[in-house]
């Protein structure tokens, strides 16, 4: 039979009501609150039993406070004289229980209890909100403007997308949380120079919906990241959850509780636990980037089938990856030597494949050999195939175009598509030197980019080719 | 509009004031006001706490003796006149309703 039990108690901090009904709640069915944790409220097994709870603030405490102050200590004494029990505290938080049949309220003057509570909120929650709600914003902007310019490589990139999604989260969990908590704060003082009291109230479904998305995107991504095979991204996301996150929120804790054990002053304490944080954040970071060298340049990072070689002094990667269509089935190949490399980026939205076979610098004849190029991007969502094709056709007429005089902008002309075994097809064609060979192909969930040597006269045969393995074959 | 501070007082600040003309620590107070009231007002632990502590403030009571954590307080001068001027209210309510009443 346990004996004690720790849940995340979902209730915003100021929810008085809530609290005071659930921990009720808790006690009927024999649990005793006895330790507010940094995420976990603990509970230990008693005899069920009637109590009346009560949550007041004490905005004089802090998280620091090596013990109870003075004062804080004072006002226990009062609380007990009438018959209530302090059960657990954090920082400005306290929670009293009382055993008497309808004991005097512990706050009986509204506006005292709103002054309390709001000292409390503006000391404490409402700056460091604030603050998370403002880099949140720029977080959304920064997307926003991102999006605009560059929608497939925001979308089709499960960092970018995470990312996003986490802040987009955050604020909307802040926002909710303090327009409600300010729109409680009018009523409550209203209603105090009247006598009365207001209920308070929390989000406790948006939270949990909130948590659960979390718990969602950050498995997808770590799915997406552990499919796409980079030693790379998988080294380091599995840093950044499994030890940069915690090994700070760990830090933190551990300072802070020294302290406290070591009973330095609550000032002290503060200055001393922010200062190890940033300093611990920086040297994780300059830890992270000086490993990520050194495994570089010793290899452990290496992609599979990666090679250096070094021309001209200068050290280049080449890769042997396997592509989709290569350029030796499309015209004969006489030459070896060449780097092969596919990228792939894929979100639950879309898909994007860069793929380019080139010569190698160290080749015989790397200045004779032909190369090919071509991004293959897949609408996973179709919604958003509207968006590709403009970013693909627009966009990309737009920032070409845009430093050219006027007589050479060039333009996606289209194109008869049927060879290509297409719904639409463009060439990419300058108003000086006429139709390049760079094609944009449209196709039902996908389009294709593909770029031939300008000396190459593409047949029907290898557009078809291309149709098949590009448009419509698996990637 | 919100009332300016201690202008008028709430029940709870009158009898705690009234309780400090004779020097009480805060536990004194929290049973005293009952017995003086027959129950009808109570004050809460932690709206006495705020009070002693706005009273101070104000100087309306000043802190007389410290035993370990007992503290124990005394009107002001200040704490009288207030006390005094809200009696005078009452009071004035009181003779407005009895004369309202009386000449219907």
């Amino acid at each position: 039979m346990k004996e004690t039990k720790r849940r995340l108690e979902t209730f915003s901090f100021y929810d008085r009501t809530g609290l005071e009904a659930h921990l009720a709640r808790m006690a009927a069915e024999g649990w005793m609150v006895e330790k507010i944790g940094q995420f976990f409220w603990y509970y230990r097994k008693i005899e069920p039993k009637t109590l009346t709870f009560s949550v007041t603030y004490f905005p004089k405490a802090s998280q620091f406070d090596p013990e109870p102050s003075e004062e804080q200590r004072t006002f226990y004494d009062f609380c007990e004289h009438s018959g209530w029990v302090l059960a657990a505290a954090n920082a400005q938080l306290q929670v009293f229980c009382n055993e008497r049949p309808n004991p005097v309220p512990i706050e009986t003057d509204p506006v005292l209890e709103v002054e309390s509570i709001h000292h409390t909120m503006k000391k404490s929650l409402i700056p460091s909100q604030l603050g998370l709600l403002v880099v949140a914003f720029l977080n959304a902007g920064l997307t926003i403007w991102r999006l605009s310019g560059d929608p497939i490589g925001v979308l089709s990139s499960p960092a970018y997308l995470f990312t996003s999604l986490c802040w987009m989260l955050l604020f909307l969990l802040i926002g909710v949380e303090l327009s409600s908590y300010f729109r409680w704060h009018r009523r409550a003082v209203l209603a105090a120079e009247r006598g009365e009291f207001v209920s308070t109230g929390s989000h406790r479904k948006l939270q949990i919906g909130a948590l659960v998305f979390l718990a969602v995107i950050t498995a997808v991504y770590m799915l997406s990241i552990a499919a796409s095979g980079s030693r790379m991204m998988i080294a380091m996301v599995l840093i950044m959850f499994f030890v940069y996150v915690p090994g700070l929120f760990l830090l933190i804790w551990g300072v802070k509780s020294w302290l406290k054990r070591k009973k330095v002053a609550a000032k002290i304490s503060r200055v001393v636990t922010v200062v190890s944080a940033l300093a611990a954040a920086y040297l994780f970071v300059g830890v992270i980037v000086f490993g990520t060298l050194f495994g570089s340049s010793h290899g452990w990072l290496k992609e599979k089938d990666e090679e250096t070689y070094r021309y001209n002094g200068v050290t280049f990667t080449a890769r042997h990856d396997e592509l989709p269509l290569t350029l030796e089935e499309l015209v004969p190949v006489e030459f070896e030597g060449y780097d092969r490399e596919l990228h792939a980026y894929r979100s639950p939205l879309l898909e994007k494949y860069d793929a380019m076979q080139r010569p190698r610098f160290d080749a015989e004849h790397y200045k004779e050999m032909p190369d090919l190029e071509y991004t293959v991007t897949v609408v996973k969502a179709p919604f958003l195939y509207g968006l590709c094709e403009k970013s693909l056709r627009q966009d990309r007429e737009e920032r070409w175009n845009r430093d050219m005089p006027e007589s050479e902008w060039y333009s996606y002309e289209p194109t008869d598509p049927a060879p290509w075994g297409a719904e639409a097809a463009y060439c990419w064609t300058s108003r000086e030197y006429g139709p390049r060979n760079t094609f944009l192909l449209c196709y039902p969930d996908r389009f294709v980019e593909i770029e031939f040597d300008h000396q190459w006269e593409v047949t029907p045969e290898q557009m078809a080719l291309v149709g098949e393995r590009l448009g419509h074959g698996l990637l | 509009m919100p009332r300016a501070k201690f202008q008028t007082l709430t029940e709870q600040m009158f009898y705690i004031l009234l309780c400090l003309r004779e020097e009480c620590c805060g536990m004194d107070i929290l049973d005293k006001v009952p017995a003086m009231t027959e129950n009808r007002v109570n004050v809460g632990s932690g709206t006495l706490y705020n009070l002693l502590e706005q009273f101070c403030d104000a100087g309306m009571i000043r802190e007389t003796k410290v035993e370990g954590r007992k503290r124990s307080y005394l009107l002001t001068d200040k704490g009288r006149d207030t006390l005094d001027r809200e009696y005078a209210r009452i009071r004035a309510q009181a003779e407005d309703y009895r004369r309202y009443l009386g000449e219907e």
